[in-house]
């Protein structure tokens, strides 16, 4: 796929702005209405889904090139999909994919900003998205007596991912998790060190690439481990695996630890016998949640090859292609199983934010906005965090390391008063 | 043929030369607004251009603006119309962006500033004892209506749906809904204003509070909205207030995730119908009947393909529908469709408009579409939705191309417009079979009713979809747009844009005769040099 196939969707846009709100038939208040992060920010329609296109098809059409605040305006954008899902509540239109592309076509051309690159520099040196030492990466588990896969087989692989494995306060609750799969009786084991990124992050900062070299990798080692199951506390990883994977045509066995656990709940093999007595509200990450639709077409294993395909004339007019798209429209991310997990823990109160399941808003971390415009990043949270606390809620629970972390950053830059927690962490708390 | 090689080929690379603002007036407006909002950036303001729309009507094309500025209040506004107007530049304000740029509010000429009025965003006052509220320009209907809903109150949406500005439709002089039949159409809802002139004085109608008394003739607020749109009007209005309207929709339930938002449970006092009648008379023997008995909460006729479109996720799944064969063997031309929602505030109300109603479907030959009902077993729901909260509407319907072209439409009587809709239907559907537009046998005419009868009045509109990257049918769409208007006047009908002609003046504003000639005068006035409204406005003349 490339940028130009989308021309068609580019020219669809009927610039109504649907992209930028909570469809109306979900709507709960004015203040908690608008679904688009950069927008919010930035103001300008063309940092919205719809100005995106129209930009995209101004710069394929050679209207402009590149420039500084062009290049700010498309690495401005956590990618979280929010326009992508409100768009095709009424329309039929890829603006997630347009969007990727774009970035895909800015690496193309060596148009990148610095303080990305330095982060891609460190994946292809050191394997993670942290700009850290590939040696420490399986720091996290020493002293569990757990699998090492790049020795030993198992059924199970626990991938860590980069932001799990290298932020040290995150570690208590992956240790954890690693116990309770353990005590359930799961067939685990990690590849340490030797693990490698999913290089989700790394396709949405338009380095496709990357995505696929580092995806053959996680294959064959996963392959070489005998491994038929991933699970991941990552939601970034979890939609690489899921999604960005299956959009390349490998359809991966994956599982969220929310989902896995949820499961283990369901067969009696968690149970909890303490009460956390805690308000919580949820916070749907983004790849758990829209971002994570698998790509499945009509004909099974057949790759996302739009470009190659002819536009049916329906009734006239082109409208559909000869192959169907892919059915992804947000409604199938896991939005249930960690709202049961959550229910299914004694003294745990849930209260809703106004904007959640497949129209959540984004934490602010995504798309590799938390590397190059932390800032940015912050003052999203922070957003969220303002609707969070309009709840009433105790603490803000969530289950992606990225969301804890960049909630945690706000909250410490900002002084807002309000828990973060994984959702492990309430489950470790409750056992 | 690959889609890309397709697009390119029909549709040239353009790069139109660049207006760029003179240092000095890009300094005064960056002082106005501050740095952060307002840009030149090619990359940025490319995201504003309009295309394939503006081909249609002949004008616009491929245009960028030079800048764009976001001012964040009155005041900001009144001052960067001044800078404007002092230099000759044109200014094109913009609220939600929506509405088939340019045709109501895109860019016409390379120098022309875009005014986005994003920041402005505010639901000023909800007043339920009067019953109006006050709104900036940014606020869209959906956040309105999410408030308002909340406390048993409503506001007009018109039929592009819920991301519309209340405050742009409300100020111009169309802009019809399905609610129409119950709370009239834009204009009528107008109570009052703040409006900022093209040389940038503040000025506020309504007087006392936000009430302005409309009366017969030409009134202030007429010539300052004009048509429609800011391409059609003068100056910017900056708060508006509008009349609300009582919600029946309490007892609702909605579950599930988008796209697939059910209602499990529909008002309490409201029902709604998808009607098929045998024949247009049918349909508007029905019409009158519905204003006659004062009924009706919201109403459209709506083609049937176009009701395939809006009833379905996709356009695969629209595909899939049609492929059943239920538009020709069920409710095609020349069969006529309608929805309607019935809407309570009382139980005895309620039993009492249902009646009344299946009454009305009896004698006018309405019948439920079962086959309908069984192919689609969601038809109920999106009726439903489509009716008392005009969810997806436009939008849903023209997925299918991706854009739409609005040709004649008219506020008239029920008879007048029915003969309308036929005749321009022949008209589409000759470049229908020509496969130049989405093939809906004629139909596509999408109508409103309004007032409950005080006007005895329906809206039509012709609308029709070409493919944005075919350059073959966008010309068509040009085509029929012009041809269609000569016929139209020789049935003695004003046509669509007739009333506010400006760019069409030598064409169509004949047919508006003095209402054109007072139009260019008072245009002479406020904006000699024609800075606002320079397509669907009367242009000043240097004779008058």
């Amino acid at each position: 796929m490339a940028l130009q196939d989308y021309i068609n969707d580019m020219m669809r846009c009927e610039k109504d702005s649907v992209c930028k709100f909570i469809p109306l038939s979900i709507f709960d208040s004015k203040k908690y209405s608008e679904i688009c992060p950069s927008i919010i920010r930035y103001n300008f329609h063309t940092y919205s889904g719809s100005g995106r296109l129209f930009h995209a098809l101004g710069f394929l059409r050679g209207r402009h090139d590149y420039s500084d605040d062009m290049i700010n305006m498309v690495y401005n954008c956590q990618m979280c999909g929010g326009c992508d899902v409100t768009c095709k509540a009424v329309r039929d239109l890829e603006v997630l994919e347009t969007l990727i592309e774009m970035r895909v076509r800015c690496v193309e051309d060596g148009q990148i900003p610095d303080n990305v690159l330095e982060v891609i520099d460190g994946l292809k040196k050191e394997n993670n998205m942290m700009i850290e030492k590939k040696a420490d990466r399986g720091k996290w588990a020493d002293g569990l007596k757990i699998k090492d896969l790049a020795k030993e087989k198992a059924e199970v692989c626990f991938h860590a991912g980069c932001r799990f494995s290298y932020d040290d306060t995150l570690w208590p609750t992956l240790r954890g998790a690693v116990e309770v799969l353990q005590k359930a009786k799961v067939d685990i084991g990690i590849f340490g060190a030797s693990e490698n990124c999913c290089a989700g992050r790394a396709y949405e900062m338009g380095f496709q690439g990357e995505l696929v070299s580092f995806m053959q990798s996680n294959l064959d080692a996963w392959k070489n481990a005998g491994v038929k199951v991933i699970v991941t506390p990552c939601s970034d990883c979890y939609a690489a695996f899921k999604a960005w994977y299956s959009r390349f045509g490998n359809a991966v066995e994956v599982y969220h630890i929310t989902e896995y656990i949820h499961k283990l709940i369901q067969e009696g093999k968690i149970k909890f016998k303490k009460s956390v007595p805690l308000h919580i509200t949820y916070h749907d990450p983004c790849h758990l949640g829209r971002l994570s639709e698998r790509y499945e077409y009509s004909s099974p294993g057949k790759p996302y090859i739009m470009d190659e395909q002819p536009l049916a004339k329906v009734k006239g007019i082109c409208c559909v292609y000869e192959e169907p798209k892919p059915w992804r429209r947000g409604a199938n991310g896991i939005y249930d199983q960690p709202r049961e997990v959550l229910k299914s823990i004694p003294g745990v109160k849930l209260t809703e934010m106004e904007r959640r399941r497949s129209w959540a808003f984004c934490c602010g971390a995504g798309g590799g906005v938390m590397q190059s415009n932390p800032e940015y990043a912050q003052s999203t949270a922070r957003l969220r965090i303002d609707e969070a606390l309009d709840t009433g809620a105790e603490a803000l629970v969530t289950a992606c390391g990225w969301c804890e972390r960049n909630f945690r950053d706000a909250i410490k830059s900002n002084g807002h008063g309000i828990e973060v927690y994984d959702i492990l962490d309430l489950v470790l708390k409750a056992i | 043929m690959k889609v890309s090689e397709r697009v390119r080929d029909v549709l040239p690379v353009i790069k139109p030369k660049r207006n760029k603002l003179p240092k000095e007036i890009y300094e005064a407006l960056q002082a106005i607004v501050g740095p952060d909002n307002i840009t030149e950036d090619y990359g940025i303001v490319d995201g504003y251009h309009n295309y394939t729309t503006g081909q249609v009507l002949g004008v616009g094309t491929m245009i960028a603006p030079p800048a764009v500025v976001l001012p964040g209040s009155t005041e900001e506004v009144a001052a960067i119309q001044r800078v404007l107007y002092r230099n000759h530049l044109k200014c094109c304000p913009i609220t939600t962006n929506y509405g088939a740029p340019p045709l109501w509010g895109g860019i016409t000429t390379k120098d022309m500033i875009y005014m986005d009025l994003r920041r402005m965003n505010k639901i000023l006052e909800i007043d339920t004892k009067n019953m109006y509220v006050i709104v900036e320009p940014f606020v869209n209907a959906a956040q309105l209506n999410g408030e308002l809903h909340k406390i048993g109150y409503t506001n007009h949406c018109t039929g592009p749906g819920p991301t519309i500005s209340p405050l742009a439709t409300t100020t111009q002089g169309w802009g019809m809904g399905f609610d129409s039949i119950f709370q009239g159409w834009s204009g009528r809802n107008f109570l009052g204003g703040e409006w900022v002139s093209p040389t940038g004085e503040i000025m506020r109608i309504g007087a006392p509070g936000w009430f302005y008394p409309d009366s017969p003739g030409t009134s202030f607020y007429g010539i300052i909205r004009g048509g429609m749109g800011p391409l059609g009007g003068m100056g910017t209005f900056t708060k508006c207030a509008i009349k609300i309207y009582p919600w029946a929709g309490q007892g609702e339930k909605k579950v599930g995730d988008l796209p697939k938002i059910r209602w499990e449970k529909f008002g309490d006092r409201m029902k709604s119908w998808y009607l098929t009648f045998p024949s247009m008379d049918d349909m508007t023997e029905f019409m009158y009947m519905i204003n006659k008995a004062h009924i009706g909460y919201s109403m459209d006729k709506n083609g049937a393909v176009a009701a395939v479109f809006l009833m379905t996720d996709s356009n695969d799944e629209a595909y899939n529908m049609l492929a059943t064969g239920i538009v020709d063997e069920s409710f095609g031309p020349p069969k006529v469709n309608v929805g309607l929602l019935i809407g309570a505030f009382s139980d005895r109300e309620f039993k009492y408009q249902v009646k009344v109603a299946e009454e009305i479907f009896r004698r006018s030959n309405a019948s439920i579409n079962e086959d309908l009902m069984a192919t689609y077993p969601m038809c109920d729901e999106v009726i439903y939705s489509h009716l008392a909260w005009n969810t997806g509407t436009a939008q849903g319907v023209f997925k299918a191309a991706g854009t739409f072209y609005v040709g004649i439409s008219y506020m008239d009587t029920t008879d007048v417009c029915s003969i309308g809709s036929i005749l321009y239907g022949k008209m589409k559907k000759e470049y229908e079979d020509r496969g130049l537009m989405l093939q809906e046998g004629g139909e596509s005419n999408w109508a409103a009713y309004y007032e409950g009868g005080t006007l005895g009045g329906l809206h039509t509109e012709t609308i029709w979809q070409g493919d944005n990257s075919d350059l073959e049918q966008i010309l068509a769409c040009n085509d029929l747009f012009f041809k269609a208007c000569k016929p139209w006047m020789d049935h003695g009908m004003t046509p669509f844009w007739g009333k506010h002609v400006g760019h069409f003046g030598p064409l169509i504003g004949g047919a508006a005769v003095t209402a054109y000639e007072y139009r260019c005068k008072i245009k002479k006035t406020f904006d000699s040099k024609n800075v606002f409204g320079n397509i669907l406005y009367a242009l000043p003349r240097e004779d008058d």
